[in-house]
């Protein structure tokens, strides 16, 4: 990943004081509000006084660095559900023995496939939603990041069985492509016609494939978050940039002001994916990809 | 969903074709009598429960005079009225994903008239709900249909249902064999449910209307995108259960523009001028499949609905309101079977 630079991209000049720095006064908003409503038991609901959830817990935790923001004691004794998928990219270090489970986990999930006849390969394995279902984009680019983070310190026939499952990953990216260099949910096409892609999910693809061909194309449709922004859109937008050397600013800059002292939108969820692509421009940091 | 024109219900089509009066006879009459295909189905249309069913012709479009209009509509529903008054509302509108000239969603405009229309017959709170199926980021769907700002200016929330908590629900006839579903927790717990969908073809049933639309009101969350285990235990079961769990209080359908051909997302605008409204899921959508020149005794999951008390036929449904000639949906071929001729 290439560094950020550390000014937002509208700067005057080059070296504001940090306390005046949008980024990091955005940062600092949602950090302290994911703060005020965290769970007694050290979990987040996806909203205030919601009981803690899977999703928005292992997302807050990337939205802070020190370990105090990985609820370890809740999602060791909770169901995390998909969420496990994305566990080992934001704690690896942190908990190893958590993140080290939530990679057994992936490890162990097969999606299912079929040899139904589709305009797409519903033979490719990759990660679903929930057991007993097909495989869809975003818990497979959950689980690729997943991998990614802990391959390099693996060894031996772990090491090879992630990159197998790794490959697969790429692959079933390939194949579900769609027609305007995104990707909707999975379903690029449906009784012959091109359906459209989606931001989200767009983003969550690029951020856990390869740079090359098939990431260019992808960008040729993510810009369009810059047009038609949302919280999430843009998050991932400075994070997919982020990994292939491409220019996040001008998401982080649409981004801060997103970030109110409530949060975003009240949703802990979207705070911490906020949070986590701020950190990009505040402490040069990737969140889910060392 | 049925493979082929089911031979009990072309018999029941076959009475349908008769005067009310001659139908009446046979009804009462000659079906003790009846036996086999014709019998069965005879059976059900008896047992089909009259309900009522409002199509009113808009004029104006999605204009400023539709929240007037919508609330004459409901005045054809006055005990529905007695329970808005003092009651918690929640609008389920169909918001799938963004697409400037495709109309996929519910218009944003009319579940502001029907939310101002429910505020003005009394309710003591709207509001609006929705677990979108396919795009799980649903801030962008509110931002980009504008739908977002028109809540706020009349101070009404939006729940994203694929956040919510669930309550598992026992659906009656358990057609899924799931025993339960998960429905979010936001719909269980409001007064009054309203099932509030476009009027649109789909690509898998055949039409998507109330019924279909509760799909929307199982949390992703819990059983993640495009809510796959659905689909695993049968769409048209699945829709037959959550109808007959969550029995929601009214539906009313956005029909001003609906949709034809490959619905529910890529097909095209249909300028039909109509909403469709009552307290029967199924009947309302039986009179809106009709109005789109389509056969509900052809759509899968409503035939599959009649077993648990649902009223289809044309006999059994009063409806009010405007004459409106039907207007022929086109469908894709493999729904060809349901195109009234």
């Amino acid at each position: 990943m290439k560094p950020v630079p550390a000014t937002p991209a509208e700067a005057p000049d080059a070296g504001p004081a940090a306390e005046l720095d949008p980024w990091a006064l955005a940062l600092d908003r949602g950090r302290a509000w994911l703060q005020r409503v965290r769970n007694a038991d050290g979990s987040w609901g996806y909203t205030p006084g919601q009981q803690g959830r899977p999703e928005p817990t292992v997302l807050a935790a990337a939205a802070g660095q020190d370990d105090a923001w990985v609820a370890v004691d809740w999602l060791g004794s909770h169901d995390q559900d998909y969420a496990a998928f994305l566990l080992p990219a934001v704690a690896w270090l942190r908990a190893p023995e958590l993140a080290g489970r939530a990679l057994d986990t992936l490890l162990a999930f097969h999606a299912v496939t079929t040899e139904s006849e589709h305009a797409f390969d519903t033979t490719l394995p990759g990660w679903a939603w929930k057991e007993g279902t097909t495989p869809w984009v975003e818990p497979t680019a959950f689980a690729m990041l997943g991998l990614r983070r802990a391959l390099p310190d693996l060894t031996g026939p772990l090491a090879e069985q992630a990159r197998t499952r790794l490959a697969q990953g790429s692959a079933y990216l390939a194949d579900r492509q769609g027609h305007d260099g995104g990707w909707n949910y999975g379903n690029p096409r449906v009784f012959g016609a091109e359906l459209d892609s989606h931001l989200d999910a767009t983003g969550w693809a690029l951020m856990a494939c390869d740079s090359g061909p098939m990431a260019e194309r992808g960008f040729d449709f993510l810009r369009g978050i810059l047009d038609r922004p949302s919280t999430m859109g843009l998050s991932l937008g400075a994070l997919a940039s982020a990994v292939h050397g491409r220019d996040p600013r001008p998401y982080l800059d649409l981004l801060a002001p997103r970030v109110t002292d409530d949060g975003c939108r009240g949703r802990a969820d979207l705070t911490a994916l906020a949070c986590a692509a701020l950190t990009l421009g505040k402490e040069h940091h990737h969140a889910f990809r060392a | 969903m049925p493979s082929g024109p089911d031979p009990k219900q072309q018999a029941a089509d076959g009475l349908r074709l008769l005067s009310p009066s001659r139908r009446r006879v046979l009804l009462g009459g000659a079906t003790l009598l009846a036996a086999g295909a014709v019998g069965a189905n005879v059976w059900n249309v008896q047992r089909q429960p009259p309900t009522t069913v409002l199509r009113q012709r808009v004029t104006g479009g999605y204009g400023d005079d539709l929240a007037r209009q919508l609330g004459e509509g409901l005045a054809a529903f006055p005990a529905f009225l007695a329970k808005v008054k003092g009651s918690s509302v929640v609008l389920k509108p169909n918001l799938v994903e963004v697409h400037p000239d495709r109309p996929i969603n519910t218009d944003p405009r009319f579940i502001v008239a029907v939310a101002e229309s429910l505020l003005r017959a009394g309710a003591k709170q709207v509001t609006v709900a929705e677990g979108a199926g396919h795009t799980r980021d649903s801030e962008y769907i509110l931002e980009q249909t504008g739908l977002d700002a028109l809540l706020r200016d009349i101070g009404v929330p939006f729940v994203d249902l694929n956040l919510d908590d669930a309550a598992f629900v026992r659906p009656p006839g358990n057609l899924t064999g799931l025993d339960t579903l998960p429905v979010a927790k936001t719909v269980m717990a409001a007064d009054l449910f309203v099932s509030l969908p476009k009027l649109k073809t789909h690509h898998h049933v055949g039409v998507t209307l109330s019924m279909k639309n509760l799909f929307g009101t199982v949390p992703g969350s819990v059983v993640g995108w495009p809510k796959n285990p659905l689909h695993f235990a049968g769409i048209s079961n699945s829709i037959v259960d959550l109808w007959s769990a969550i029995r929601p209080a009214f539906a009313i359908v956005d029909g001003i523009v609906g949709m034809e051909g490959d619905g529910p997302i890529m097909g095209s605008a249909v300028d039909a001028g109509v909403v469709l409204m009552g307290e029967d899921l199924p009947s309302v959508d039986a009179a809106a499949t009709r109005a789109m020149g389509l056969r509900p005794e052809r759509v899968g999951y409503m035939v599959k609905a009649l077993s648990l008390g649902a009223t289809i036929a044309d006999s059994r449904i009063d409806v009010l309101g405007d004459e409106v000639a039907p207007r022929s949906f086109a469908v894709i071929d493999k729904f060809a079977r349901i195109v009234a001729h």
